[in-house]
């Protein structure tokens, strides 16, 4: 199986690098939906353009507003 | 010639400078043989200082070929027996060993610490032929005349073997680790993709570059979260000033906006004015890595940089001997007497004047101790040849921070005043310095930032002004920089003081990492990955850290140099096996690693016309001439192409042009000055030079 965005060799949907990145999109969600009263596009939308996200961060969130997740 | 004594030192500035020292008129006889300087003094009897050159001897492997490992036998040998581009070491060596031969006494005068005791060891055992055990130790903090006298009126019996065997065992340590690992991964890659490309890592290396991986995933994972905070100004006496709201941060956006909505436009009443006096003691002297942090912070020095610039300056004798790991200012080193001596230069006269008057000096000291070195000092001398701009500001910063240490405390005032707006609190800070103390030694590198507040009262009232709501993320972990990841270095215990600046470096030249603000690069992951699998042994802090100190237990004659040896070689062993037994698919990874490295820094930035292809340095097959293309090409996509200049070398900057935002390139061209190459025609920048020239030109026609 590839990592679905960097298409490494992987057992899991994504690779370890990037598996971590959604770990921390999903944990965030909450904080930010509480925080701002965001929707879950409107938060991905919202990390793919904050300077501060880190960039495997930013290629999971693409992925999922390409895949419409 | 008559019988003499072989001085030996380390570097030939210290040879120079130690020759005219004990040179009974201060002007030796300076003599070339083979390119070598040495240096013939005259006094009690006649002296023959000569130099090293760094180490002259260095551990090389018993046997031949470089494409196999593991090798575990190892032997001292001449450098330029084991490196290319050592020639010139075989003239040097030669010439110590000539001048061997007639000496009658021998005096190792190298630097002490563990470099320079083993620099000196190697010179009398190998090339002055077994010496060692009849030689003496010249031992001094500074190039002064005074201190250079009575260390050699007043040698140490014989050299400090502890302190060289913990030298020696370090260098073969270092070795057994550096030459097996980088062998395997190197040769790897080679059998895997057939081309060739130096893969290293040691017993340092790995470890740092370790943590510097797991500060770039949590980097590149991150996810920032919102907060908010309420900014506003008070207006006194027609001024306005900022104020904080109470509560810092707010996890709601409704309710900072709440409290922007209760206060907005209306007045507020000081509840109370608090004001606290702090003390601030003096700092400490300096060690070399906090001289090191400190040159970075104040000048953007690299500690490398920071480190061969202190080494000139000793070598210059102004300042102590740098590579010490001490807070201490022991009295012996007569405080007195340097501060009479800068009291000879005018920037500082009336700063050690003040000094003097003082009955008993007695500096504020660190923790830090060091057997071999005090702390960073001045010597008191004043520079015989005009310093340059980076070595006054280092002189400056050390003689700044020497006098600084015997100062008073600093009394600093800060005050808050709470005011009260509709029930909401409102904190408008002071802060002001009510005593110098040891800041006007240390004036120009002292960051404090005093903020005057005019006279208030409890009960006033104020009009706040302007309040808005800020829409702030948090950041991720800061990314290291050269000085702060030399103190992460320091505070896990990795490395020397004399390797650590040089251990970064070497991460750059590998192309581990990059940018200043450390970046790890692809082909840095996947050495760390390579070896987390593989070989975890050499990426471990606590194993490194483990062997530091059992390297450490040697030169207190704690621990033997064969355990540790023996110890390291047993751990090797099955890292090793592990690693020939997966040479194919480390070799894969590896090549594939550094085939995306190589391309990655081909690439130049994102392509200004199609917008989704990067522009990218290319070669022609037809031509083989570079030029700058669009990946979309091979799409069909974009055919944006510029030309290059064709000789010398091209890189990219990762800057955009400041006149147009393009990406540039940095050309560097044999006896020529690098220029920034901007490839876009149109940039105003060009036009702006275009019409400068042309305007020259017609100046220069008509001159009227």
């Amino acid at each position: 199986m590839k990592c679905e965005v960097c298409k490494r060799e992987t057992p899991n949907r994504y690779c370890e690098l990037h598996e971590n990145a959604y770990g921390n999109i999903m944990q965030k969600f909450e904080v930010w939906k509480d925080a701002a009263g965001m929707s879950w596009e409107q938060y991905l939308n919202e990390i793919v353009e904050n300077q501060f996200t880190g960039i495997w961060a930013k290629e999971v969130a693409q992925h999922l507003l390409k895949n419409k997740e | 010639m008559e019988k003499y004594t072989l001085i030996i030192t380390e570097k030939p500035n210290a040879a120079q400078r130690i020759a005219q020292a004990l040179d009974h008129k201060g002007k030796p006889k300076r003599v070339e043989e083979k390119n070598v300087s040495y240096f013939l003094a005259k006094r009690d009897k006649l002296l023959v200082v000569v130099s090293a050159l760094g180490h002259l001897y260095t551990v090389m492997h018993i046997g031949k070929g470089r494409n196999y490992y593991p090798v575990f036998n190892f032997k001292w040998a001449p450098r330029y027996l084991a490196e290319r581009g050592a020639k010139h070491i075989r003239a040097w060596i030669e010439v110590v060993s000539k001048l061997a031969k007639n000496a009658e006494e021998f005096i190792d005068a190298c630097d002490y610490d563990i470099e320079g005791s083993l620099i000196g060891y190697c010179l009398l055992k190998y090339a002055c032929g077994n010496k060692e055990n009849v030689a003496k130790r010249m031992k001094f903090s500074t190039l002064t005349k005074k201190e250079l006298e009575k260390a050699y009126s007043e040698p140490l019996p014989e050299l400090d073997f502890a302190l060289i065997e913990a030298g020696k065992t370090r260098h073969e340590v270092d070795w057994l680790y550096g030459v097996n690992v980088s062998r395997a991964l190197t040769l790897a890659a080679k059998r895997w993709s057939g081309r060739y490309a130096t893969l290293s890592t040691g017993r340092v290396q790995g470890p740092t570059l370790n943590f510097l991986i797991d500060r770039e995933r949590s980097i590149r994972s991150f996810v920032p979260v919102p907060y908010w905070n309420v900014r506003a100004a008070v207006y006194v006496e027609g001024t306005a000033y900022e104020v904080e709201y109470e509560k810092k941060t707010f996890e709601k956006r409704v309710d900072a906006d709440a409290v922007v909505k209760a206060c907005k436009g209306k007045a507020g009443k000081i509840e109370k004015i608090e004001k606290r006096s702090t003390k601030q003691k003096p700092p400490i002297p300096f060690d070399l890595g906090a001289l090191q942090t400190e040159a970075y912070g104040l000048f953007g020095c690299t500690p490398r940089r920071t480190s061969h610039i202190a080494e000139r300056l000793y070598l210059g004798a102004l300042i102590s001997y740098p590579r010490t790991s001490s807070q201490k200012l022991p009295s012996a080193i007569g405080y007195r007497a340097i501060l009479k001596g800068l009291n000879k230069e005018r920037a500082y006269k009336r700063l050690a004047s003040g000094l003097l008057k003082i009955g008993e000096l007695k500096p504020r000291e660190g923790v830090k101790e060091d057997p071999a070195h005090p702390a960073v000092y001045p010597t008191g001398n004043v520079p015989e040849r005009a310093l340059d701009e980076s070595e006054r500001r280092i002189w400056d910063l050390v003689v700044r921070r020497f006098m600084a240490v015997f100062g008073e405390p600093a009394v600093k005032q800060s005050m808050r005043v709470t005011i009260n707006v509709n029930g909401h609190r409102f904190y408008l800070r002071g802060r002001r310095i009510l005593k110098e103390g040891w800041m006007k030694f240390y004036k120009p590198y002292v960051r404090t930032e005093e903020l005057a507040l005019p006279p208030l009262n409890e009960g006033e009232t104020v009009q706040l002004g302007e309040m808005l709501r800020e829409d702030k993320f948090t950041k991720p972990p800061p990314r290291f920089n050269p000085s702060s990841l030399l103190k992460k270095m320091e505070e896990v215990g990795i490395g020397t003081k004399a390797t650590r600046a040089d251990i970064i470096e070497t991460l750059h030249s590998r192309k581990y990492i990059t940018e200043e603000r450390i970046v790890v690069t692809d082909l840095g992951f996947d050495i760390i990955d390579v070896l987390h699998r593989y070989c975890q042994g050499v990426i471990s802090v606590e194993l490194t850290r483990e062997l530091e100190e059992k390297m450490q237990r040697i030169q207190t004659n704690s621990e033997k140099r064969e355990n540790v040896l023996f110890e390291v070689v047993e751990g090797l062993k099955p890292m090793l096996e592990e690693l020939k037994q997966r040479e194919a698919v480390i070799g894969e990874a590896l090549s594939n690693a550094i085939k995306r490295s190589r391309m990655q820094e081909r690439i130049v930035g994102d392509c200004p016309t199609c917008h989704t292809g990067k522009l990218m340095i290319l070669y022609s097959r037809k031509t083989r001439k570079r030029f700058i293309g669009c990946t979309n090409y091979f799409k069909n996509v974009c055919q944006t192409s510029f030309p290059l200049p064709q000789r010398g070398t091209v890189k990219p900057l990762h800057r955009p042009c400041k006149g147009c935002g393009w990406p540039t390139l940095i050309v560097k061209m044999r006896g020529r000055r690098p220029w920034t190459l901007c490839f876009n025609d149109s940039c105003p920048k060009k036009e702006e030079r275009r019409k400068r020239l042309e305007m020259r030109s017609l100046q220069k026609r008509n001159p009227e």
